[in-house]
C-alpha cells in the first residue's frame, strides 16, 4: 500500500515537473517584467527606437555573453520587450528568453508561423501567422489566451504600433490597422500596388513602400493617402525614419525622402539588390546589398562615405548599436564595423546562415541564425552563461 | 528481358550480373544487352579548391580548369545574391574539355545523349560540363547548373527551416527556364524558337508543358516564362518565390501567392506577351515555307550542300545533306529539282562504331561535284574524317588524327585535295586545321585559345574563311568571320559587331554566311567589295546557306514549326544593303583565371567516398518467404569505383536467425576501359522450383566480374564465381556440398534504337557460355553443369513508329545439375503461363508487328490530367519447345496486344493470344496483363 502510493506520488510529482520544466513552459509576463520598457522596435520610425539604438554602451566588440539553441527556426523578427527576447518560429510558437543571461522563460503556441514576429504592447502580443492561416492574432502574455484575431491574407515581415493601434500592410495591397486592446478595424487601405515591405512611422505619418517603386504617406488616423511619389524599382524593406525617410529599392537604388510633401532629395545607385532596410546613425544611413558590401552615405545628400566588402552575401538589415553597425552574412559571419569609417572591429564565424537582422538594446546585440541558435553579444560585465 | 532461372546459382548470378548492369551502360538496358559507356582515355585527375568549389581537371586541361575556376566563382557570386543564399559545403566541379571525353564520365550511369551540354547530379550536388571550345559557352553551361545548384540549396534551406516532409517541387519547365533564364541574356537561338511557336500557332502554355517535358522547347519556353515574371511582376518576385516556399505543398499556390495571378492567368498574359512582342516582325519577315520552296518534309535536316553530279540516270542537280529522319542521323540525298526520285539513303549513323556519331547539329558536311563527300564521325575514342563516294556509294577514305579528339564541319578545297576543318585537341581548344589527302598530313593553321569553326576555302583556295571568337565581343559570345592567308598567315577581320555571324560558304559572289544581325538568323552576303547585302527576312531562322552551282539560288536550313527543313530560293537581285559597325577596340582577349590566393592545387585526385544509397528494405514472395535488409553502395567523386554492400536475413524462425544472414560486399571499378569487380558474398535461403521441389541452399564464396567493351555497341564480359554450396532437399532429404566453380562468357551486341514501348530498328543478340565444375571428390563428374545461350534479336523499320521484330532464342544446359529455366508468359512465350515450362533445352522464336495506336494521350483527371505517350500495338506469332531429355513437340501461340508507356521503366502490356500444338487451336483466348519493354 505504502509502496502504491509512493509511486502514484513520484508519478505525479514526474508529471508536475514536466509540466512545468522547460519543454513544455508557457511564458506568461509577470507583472515584474511587465515593469521593464520595450526596448525594440515599439514601431520604426521614431529615432529613438527605429532599429538604431543611439545610446549605449554596446563598444563593437563581439564577446559572447550568451547563447542558447531555440530547437526552432526564426520565422520573423525579433523583438525585445519587458526585458525578454522575443523569438518566433517556423514550429508555430513564440519562445521568450531573458535578454540579460538567456535563459529561456517560456513559449506561447500561436497554431501558425508566423510573419512579422511579435510586436509587444504592455500586456498584448501581436502577431501575423502566413497562410494558409492567414491571420492577426492578439494574445495575452499574463495568461496566454487569444485575445482577438482578424483575418489577414499574407502579412508583410513586420508590424508597428502607433498610440494605440496596431498597423500592418499585407501582400495583396492593403495597409490594415486594429485597436490593439480590441481588435476593432479602424480603417483599411487598399492600394493598386502589392506590398513586400512592412510599414514604417514618424512625423506622425504611417510610411508603406509599394512593389511598384512608390512610397505611400498615410494618416495613421483614418487611413488617408496624404501623399505618394513614385521614387525607384520596387521596395522590399521598411523605410527608416530620421531627418528625412530613408529606403532602398531591390535594383539598389537609396534615396531619402522630404517627409512633409515627398520629395525625392536624393539618390544613389549602390550596385546590388537592397533586401534590408537602411539604418541611420547620426548623420549616416547605413545600406546593406546582396553583393556582400555595407554602405554608409551621407544622410543629408547621399555622398557616399565608406563601403565595406564582406564578399559574402547580406540579406537582413544592419543593426546599429552605438557606434557600431553590426550585420549579419548568409555565410554566418557577424561582423561590427565602425560607423564612422566602415572599419572591421571585430568578425565572428557563427557558421549558421543569419537571415534576421540583429537586435539591440544599446547593450547588447542579439543574433539569431537560420539554425536555430541565439547569441548574445556585448559587454562582459554581466552574469552570464556560454556554451561555445 | 531477362528469363526467370531458378537455378542454384540464382541470387549470386543476379547480384554479379546486377552489378555488371552498374558497370555496363544504358540504364533503360538490362543487364543482358545494353549499349556501352566506354572509358577509352586514360584520364591523370587532380583537383583544385577554391573559395567554394572544389574542381576537378587532368593534366592536359589544367590551363582551362583556371578559366573553370574563374568563371565559377563568378557565377557563384552573382547567383549568391540573386538567391540570397550562400552554400556551406564546397561544390564538386568536374570539367572536361571536350564534349567526347565528356561522354565518358561516370559521375552518372547511363550514356549521355549528344544534346546534355552538362548536368548537375543531385545525389552528390556534382556538377559536370564540357568545353565545347567556346568561353562563352563554358560560362553559360557553368552557371546554368550553379542556377540548380543553388535552387536545390534554397529549397533544402525552406525544408528544413519549415521542418516540413513534404514539399512542392517546382516542374521541370521551372527549374530549367530559372537555370537558362539566370544564366544568360536572351537570345538570337531563344528568340527563334519562341517566335516560331508563336507565329505558327504551336505556343506551348503553361498548363501543357507536360508535353513537351525534358525538351529544349521546354528550355527555352520556361525561360521566355521566367523572362516576362521578371519583367511584369517585378525584379523581386523570382526570389521572392523561395520565401514563399513554405506556405503551400502546391507549386500553383506558391506562384499565386507570389504573384497574386494564378498560372492559367499568368499564361494569358505571357501568351499575348509574345505575341505583341512577334506578330509585328510579320510587317516585314516571312515564313520559309511562304518564302522559298522546300525540298524536305521529314526529321530533323540540316546541313544541306547543292551539287551537280551526274548519276547516269538523268539526274544532275543534287541536295546532299545530313538529317535525322527515323531516329538515326543519316546522309542523305535528293534531287534539287521536283522529281518522282525520292530521298536515298548514303550512309546511316549510330548503328556501328565507324559511325557512331554524326554530329548532326554541330558538324556540317561538304560535297563536290566529282560525287564526293566530306563528313567527319565519331569512330570509337575520336572523330574521324571520312570520305565518300557517290560513284562507288561507300567510303573510300578514313583519315584519323593521332592529337585530335572532335573534329568538325570538313571541307573540300576546290581542287579537291585537300581538307579544312576544326579540331579540338586534349586542352580543349578549337582550332582550324588542314588536312592533305595525298601525303595524309595534317597541319593547324591557327593555334590560340579562341573559339575557331566552320571554316571554308576561298575559290582561289589560296585562303580560309572561318567562324572566330576572337573579336571585340568575343567574350560576351560574339563570333564574326575572318580570312586567313594560308601562305602568309596574314589575319583579317570580315565582319564586325555583337553578333553570331556563321556557317561561312565562300563563292565567285562572295561570301555567304548566316548571322543574327539583323533579329533572327538570316542570310547575308559579303561581296568582294566588303559591301553587306541582306538575302532572307524570315521570322524564326535561317542558316547554313550554300550557293547552288549555278549560282542562282541558296540552299539553307530553314526553322519553322518546331523543326529545321532543307530549303531552296531564288537569290535575289535587290538584296538589301546594310550597314556594319567598325571595330572600336584591339580584339584581342585572354580569358580571365582564378587568382592565385583564392585557389590550392593538389596534383593527386583526393579520391572521396560517400554514400550514393542506404535503405533498408523489407520483402514477402508467396513462394520463397519473408526476407528483409539494408543494402548501401558508395563511391568516389568520379564515379568510377564503387562499393555495394547488401545484408538480409531470410529467417522464418528466431533458430535459424544466425544462419540466415545474407551478405554481399562487391568492390566495382570503371576507371578504364576494362571495367572489373570483385566481391564476397554469403547467402542463404529456401527456394523453390518444379524440379527441385522446396529446398535449401547456402553458399559462400567469391566473385570476379569483369566487362570490356570492344565498342560502345559491342562487349565481352567474364563472371567467375567460387564458393562453397550446401544444398538439401526437403523432401527425399538429399543432401550435396560442394566447392563449385562457375565461368560465364558472354559476347553482346545491341545498336537497338527504342521507342517509348521498346526497340524499333536495329540489332541485339547475346551469346553466353558458361560452365560450372566442382573439385569436390566424392563427385564424379567434374562438369557440374554447362549451359549455352544465344539470343538474336532483330527489328526490321517499316514506318516511323512501326516495326517487325524478331526474336531466336535457344537455350541448352546439361551437366550433373543442368541449369532448368522457367519458360512462358509475357515476356517470352506468350499465351503460355510465366512458368509453364521448366526445362533445361528451349529452342524459340518470336515474330511480332510493333505499329502506333495514339502518340499523346491526356485524361483530365479530379485530381489532375494524367497523360500516356506512346500507346502502341502489336500482333505476334510465338513458336518455340522446352524438354529435358527428349524433345516433345513444338507449340505456337499467335494473338495482338497494347502496349501502354507510362514513363521511365514502366510499359503496361495487355495481350490476347490463343494456343496451338499445331493440330488445333485452343477454344479459349487467353488474357494477360504485366509489364515490361517488348522484347
Amino acid at each position: 500500500m505504502i509502496r502504491k502510493s509512493l509511486s502514484l506520488a513520484l508519478a505525479i510529482l514526474f508529471l508536475v515537473l514536466l509540466v512545468t520544466g522547460g519543454c513544455t513552459r508557457r511564458y506568461r509576463l509577470s507583472d515584474e517584467a511587465r515593469a521593464i520598457p520595450s526596448t525594440w522596435p515599439q514601431h520604426r520610425g521614431e529615432p529613438a527606437s527605429l532599429g538604431a539604438a543611439q545610446e549605449g554602451n554596446f563598444n563593437g566588440k563581439l564577446s559572447i555573453l550568451w547563447e542558447e539553441s531555440s530547437n526552432d527556426k526564426p520565422a520573423g523578427p525579433l523583438s525585445l520587450a519587458h526585458g525578454t527576447l522575443v523569438y518566433a518560429g517556423t514550429k508555430r510558437k513564440v519562445k521568450f528568453y531573458n535578454a540579460a543571461d538567456g535563459s529561456y522563460q517560456g513559449k506561447i503556441k500561436v497554431k501558425g508561423v508566423s510573419q512579422t514576429g511579435m510586436a509587444v504592447n504592455d500586456t498584448l502580443g501581436l502577431v501575423a501567422l502566413a497562410p494558409p492561416k492567414s491571420r492577426v492574432m492578439c494574445l495575452n502574455l499574463k495568461n496566454g489566451s487569444e485575445v482577438w484575431r482578424y483575418p489577414l491574407r499574407d502579412a508583410t515581415a513586420g508590424s508597428i504600433i502607433v498610440k494605440d493601434r496596431l498597423i500592418m500592410s499585407s501582400v495583396d495591397g492593403r495597409v490594415s490597422a486594429w485597436v490593439i486592446t480590441t481588435g476593432e478595424l479602424l480603417w483599411d487601405l487598399v492600394s493598386e500596388s502589392s506590398l513586400s515591405a512592412p510599414p514604417s512611422y514618424g512625423y506622425e505619418k504611417i510610411f508603406q513602400p509599394t512593389d511598384r517603386g512608390g512610397l505611400l504617406a498615410i494618416s495613421p488616423d483614418d487611413g488617408s493617402v496624404l501623399y505618394e511619389v513614385d521614387v525607384a524599382g520596387p521596395i522590399v524593406s521598411a523605410i527608416a525614419v530620421s531627418k528625412f525617410l530613408y529606403g532602398a529599392d531591390v535594383y539598389g537604388n537609396a534615396f531619402a525622402i522630404d517627409p512633409k510633401d515627398g520629395h525625392v532629395i536624393w539618390k544613389r545607385s549602390l550596385n546590388g539588390q537592397v533586401w534590408g532596410a537602411p539604418a541611420v546613425a547620426d548623420d549616416r544611413v547605413i545600406v546593406c546589398h546582396t553583393g556582400g558590401k555595407v554602405a554608409a552615405l551621407d544622410a543629408s545628400v547621399g555622398t557616399p562615405l565608406w563601403e565595406f566588402e564582406a564578399r559574402e552575401v547580406i540579406t537582413s538589415a544592419p543593426t546599429i548599436a552605438g557606434r557600431y553597425v553590426v550585420v549579419g552574412t548568409m555565410a554566418g559571419k557577424v561582423i561590427s564595423l565602425d560607423a564612422a569609417d566602415g572599419q572591421v572591429v571585430e568578425t565572428r564565424d557563427l557558421n549558421e546562415p543569419i537571415a534576421i537582422a540583429p537586435v539591440t538594446d544599446g547593450d547588447r546585440v542579439y543574433v539569431a541564425t537560420q539554425k536555430g541558435s541565439i547569441i548574445c553579444f556585448g559587454e562582459n560585465n554581466a552574469p552570464f552563461k556560454t556554451r561555445r | 528481358m531477362l528469363l526467370r532461372m531458378t537455378a542454384k546459382l540464382l541470387l549470386t548470378i543476379l547480384l554479379a550480373l546486377t552489378l555488371l548492369w552498374m558497370a555496363a551502360s544504358e540504364s533503360h538496358a538490362q543487364i543482358y544487352f545494353g549499349k556501352n559507356k566506354v572509358q577509352y582515355t586514360r584520364f591523370d585527375w587532380q583537383d583544385m579548391t577554391t573559395d567554394h568549389f572544389r574542381v576537378y581537371f587532368y593534366t592536359e586541361e589544367a590551363e582551362l580548369a583556371q578559366t573553370a575556376a574563374r568563371l565559377a566563382e563568378d557565377s557563384y557570386r552573382v547567383l549568391a545574391a540573386r538567391f540570397r543564399n550562400e552554400i556551406k559545403n564546397k561544390v564538386p566541379l568536374i570539367i572536361y574539355s571536350s564534349p567526347s571525353y565528356f561522354s565518358q564520365t561516370n559521375v552518372i550511369p547511363g550514356i549521355l545523349p549528344e544534346s546534355v551540354g552538362g548536368f548537375t547530379e543531385f545525389l552528390k550536388g556534382r556538377v559536370v560540363v564540357p568545353f565545347n571550345g567556346s568561353y562563352a559557352d563554358f560560362a553559360h553551361v557553368i552557371r546554368h547548373e550553379m542556377v540548380h545548384v543553388f535552387m536545390l540549396s534554397r529549397l533544402d534551406a525552406a525544408t528544413e527551416r519549415y521542418s516540413r516532409i513534404k514539399f512542392a517541387f517546382p516542374p521541370l519547365w521551372f527549374t530549367e527556364g530559372l537555370a537558362e533564364y539566370w544564366s544568360k541574356d536572351w537570345d538570337t537561338e531563344a528568340d527563334m524558337i519562341v517566335g516560331d511557336m508563336i507565329v505558327n500557332g504551336r505556343l506551348f502554355t503553361i498548363p501543357n508543358l507536360q508535353a513537351i517535358r525534358g525538351t529544349f522547347f521546354m528550355y527555352k519556353l520556361g525561360e521566355s516564362i521566367l523572362h516576362f515574371i521578371d519583367s511584369t511582376y517585378g525584379p523581386d518576385k523570382i526570389s521572392r518565390l523561395f520565401d514563399n516556399w513554405h506556405k503551400s505543398k502546391r507549386f500553383e499556390e506558391i506562384v499565386e501567392i507570389t504573384l497574386g495571378d494564378d498560372l492559367k492567368t499568368i499564361s494569358d498574359k505571357w501568351e499575348y506577351f509574345l505575341k505583341k512582342k512577334y506578330y509585328p516582325q510579320f510587317d516585314k519577315a516571312g515564313l520559309p515555307e511562304m518564302e522559298s520552296e522546300k525540298l524536305t518534309n521529314d526529321g530533323y535536316s540540316i546541313n544541306a550542300v547543292p551539287i551537280r553530279w551526274d548519276d547516269g540516270h538523268g539526274e544532275k542537280d543534287w541536295i546532299i545533306f545530313k538529317a535525322n529522319r527515323m531516329g538515326y542521323s543519316g546522309i542523305y540525298m535528293k534531287p534539287a529539282v521536283k522529281s518522282k526520285r525520292g530521298i536515298k539513303t548514303l550512309l546511316k549513323g549510330e548503328r556501328s562504331s565507324d559511325f557512331e556519331s554524326l554530329h548532326l547539329t554541330r558538324s556540317d558536311i561538304d560535297a563536290s561535284s566529282d560525287g564526293l563527300i566530306v563528313f567527319a564521325s565519331k569512330s570509337k575514342e575520336k572523330d574521324v574524317v571520312y570520305l565518300y563516294d557517290l560513284n562507288k556509294r561507300s567510303v573510300t577514305r578514313r583519315v584519323e588524327f593521332e592529337n585530335l579528339i572532335m573534329i568538325s564541319s570538313p571541307r573540300l578545297s576546290p581542287s579537291g585535295d585537300r581538307v579544312v576543318f576544326s579540331g579540338v585537341g586534349k586542352d580543349g581548344y578549337k582550332d582550324i586545321y588542314v588536312l592533305n589527302f595525298e601525303t595524309g598530313d595534317y597541319r593547324s593553321i591557327t593555334d590560340d585559345h579562341y573559339y575557331d569553326a566552320a571554316p571554308d576555302f576561298s575559290c582561289d583556295g589560296r585562303s580560309i574563311v572561318f567562324v572566330s571568337d576572337r573579336c571585340e565581343f568575343g567574350p560576351q559570345g560574339a563570333t564574326n568571320l575572318y580570312r586567313i592567308d594560308l601562305a602568309t598567315g596574314a589575319l583579317t577581320q570580315l565582319t564586325f559587331g555583337l553578333f553570331n555571324d556563321r556557317s561561312p560558304d565562300c563563292t565567285p559572289a562572295g561570301v555567304f554566311f548566316s548571322s543574327d544581325r539583323a533579329g533572327f538568323y538570316n542570310l547575308f552576303l559579303l561581296d568582294h567589295d566588303d559591301n553587306l547585302k541582306q538575302y532572307s527576312n524570315l521570322v524564326a531562322g535561317a542558316i547554313n546557306p550554300r550557293l547552288s552551282p549555278d549560282g542562282t539560288k541558296l540552299v539553307y536550313a530553314g526553322y519553322q514549326n518546331l523543326q529545321f527543313q532543307i530549303y531552296q530560293m531564288d537569290l535575289a537581285d535587290d538584296a538589301q544593303t546594310v550597314n556594319q559597325p567598325k571595330p572600336t577596340a584591339p580584339a584581342v582577349w585572354v580569358p580571365e583565371k582564378i587568382e592565385r590566393e583564392y585557389s590550392s592545387s593538389s596534383i593527386k585526385y583526393d579520391s572521396d567516398y560517400s554514400f550514393d544509397i542506404a535503405q533498408s528494405a523489407v520483402g514477402y514472395d508467396p513462394v520463397y518467404g519473408s526476407i528483409g535488409g539494408i543494402q548501401a553502395a558508395i563511391s568516389d567523386i568520379l564515379g568510377n569505383r564503387a562499393v555495394h554492400f547488401l545484408l538480409t536475413n531470410t529467417a522464418e524462425t528466431k533458430d535459424e536467425l544466425l544462419e540466415s544472414f545474407n551478405f554481399g560486399l562487391t568492390y566495382i571499378n570503371r576507371e578504364k576501359r576494362l571495367n572489373w569487380g570483385v566481391g564476397a558474398f554469403h547467402l542463404y535461403d529456401e527456394y523453390f522450383n518444379d524440379y527441385d521441389q522446396y529446398y535449401t541452399e547456402r553458399q559462400a564464396g567469391a566473385m570476379l566480374l569483369i566487362s570490356y567493351p570492344i565498342s560502345k555497341f559491342h562487349r565481352v564480359a567474364l563472371t567467375t564465381v567460387s564458393r562453397y554450396s550446401d544444398k538439401r532437399r526437403n523432401y527425399g532429404f538429399t543432401r550435396r556440398e560442394a566447392f563449385l566453380t562457375t565461368h560465364y562468357l558472354s559476347l553482346v551486341f545491341d545498336n537497338s534504337l527504342w521507342d517509348f514501348t521498346g526497340p524499333l530498328e536495329g540489332r541485339r543478340y547475346n551469346f553466353t557460355v558458361g560452365v560450372t565444375t566442382s573439385i569436390d571428390n566424392d563427385l564424379d563428374v567434374r562438369n557440374f553443369n554447362r549451359l549455352a545461350i544465344a539470343d538474336i534479336r532483330h527489328y526490321f523499320r517499316i514506318a516511323k513508329y512501326s516495326a517487325f521484330a524478331n526474336r531466336m532464342f535457344a537455350y541448352t544446359s546439361a551437366g550433373l545439375e543442368p541449369q532448368r529455366i522457367y519458360f512462358g508468359g509475357s515476356w517470352s512465350f506468350r499465351g503460355f503461363d510465366r512458368r509453364h515450362f521448366f526445362n533445361r533445352n528451349v529452342l524459340f522464336a518470336s515474330n511480332e508487328l510493333r505499329f502506333p495506336l495514339i502518340d499523346n494521350l491526356v485524361i483530365g483527371f479530379p485530381i489532375g490530367p494524367l497523360g500516356f505517350r506512346g500507346i502502341r500495338g502489336a500482333l505476334f506469332y510465338d513458336t518455340g519447345s522446352a524438354w529435358d531429355d527428349d524433345f516433345d513437340q513444338f507449340y505456337g501461340s499467335f494473338g495482338a496486344g497494347i502496349r501502354l508507356a507510362l514513363g521511365g521503366v514502366v510499359v503496361l502490356r495487355f495481350d490476347f493470344s490463343r494456343t496451338t500444338d499445331y493440330v488445333k487451336i485452343s477454344d479459349n483466348t487467353d488474357f494477360d496483363f504485366f509489364f515490361g519493354w517488348n522484347f
